[in-house]
């Protein structure tokens, strides 16, 4: 018998989404490590026109909702193995399901202000 | 039976943990992977800030510089750029044992250092460009 708690969806999907946000993540990084290096040195000026073309904040958008994803699968795996205490545990998916969300608002609304 | 069962050493412990198990190199990779993404997501919750506020306006973007001036601030900067660095790296060594299969234990032992010194090597690298 599988129990899982409702904040789990099936291992396999999982492992799915948490491969597919990684190699986004390592992509957007490496992309915008090189934007970065052509755009130094950065001034608030720079910063805020290579921030604020609609291809940076679309892709961006896109990256923090992955890392948001991707942290909440990888913690999540932590706390399974760690915290044996099932109403605990629950306690802090419910923690970190929070602050995902409201990291991922926050992100966002910063992008879309831009 | 149930004596000598007892009598056996615990090796649970955070002491027996940290000092009396010896964790090869591919067991350390896989450790630190947890904990460098456990403190990536502290440090994503904590830039975020910092990063509005350098979209905001000319102050902001330089309060925002001024913030990473402390020599405790840059060294944990430090310490970011090397979780990111490790993360990838180990994630891609997991992806790859993924998609290989089994792999022996000699390519586990080196891929694993590969990743412990590659990893170290770019933070040495970012900080020498830091500072």
């Amino acid at each position: 018998v599988i129990r899982a708690s409702a904040l789990h969806f099936t291992h396999r999907l999982q492992w799915l989404w948490q491969r597919l946000s990684a190699a986004y993540i390592a992509i957007y990084s490496v992309a915008m490590l090189v934007l970065l290096g052509l755009a130094m040195p950065l001034t608030h000026e720079s910063w805020r026109d290579l921030m604020g073309s609609l291809l940076i904040r679309a892709t961006s958008a896109l990256f923090f909702l992955s890392v948001a994803l991707h942290a909440f699968i990888g913690v999540q795996d932590i706390l399974v193995d760690y915290v044996g205490g099932e109403r605990l545990r629950l306690g802090l998916q419910l923690v970190l399901l929070g602050a995902v969300l409201y990291f991922t608002g926050h992100a966002i609304s910063i992008l879309w202000r831009l | 039976m149930q004596l000598e069962a007892n009598r056996r050493p615990k090796y649970l412990g955070a002491k027996a943990l940290l000092f009396d198990i010896r964790m090869p190199s591919p067991a350390l990779v896989s450790i630190l992977h947890r904990i460098s993404g456990a403190l990536l997501l502290l440090g994503f919750g904590l830039l975020l800030s910092p990063f509005e506020r350098s979209l905001q306006s000319n102050e902001g973007f330089e309060a925002a510089a001024k913030l990473f001036e402390p020599k405790w601030v840059r060294a944990l900067l430090l310490l970011l750029v090397w979780a990111y660095v490790h993360h990838i790296l180990a994630g891609l060594r997991f992806l790859t044992i993924d998609v290989v299969g089994g792999v022996s234990l000699r390519s586990a032992k080196y891929s694993s250092v590969c990743v412990i010194v590659v990893s170290l090597a770019v933070t040495a690298y970012a900080g020498a460009t830091l500072w």
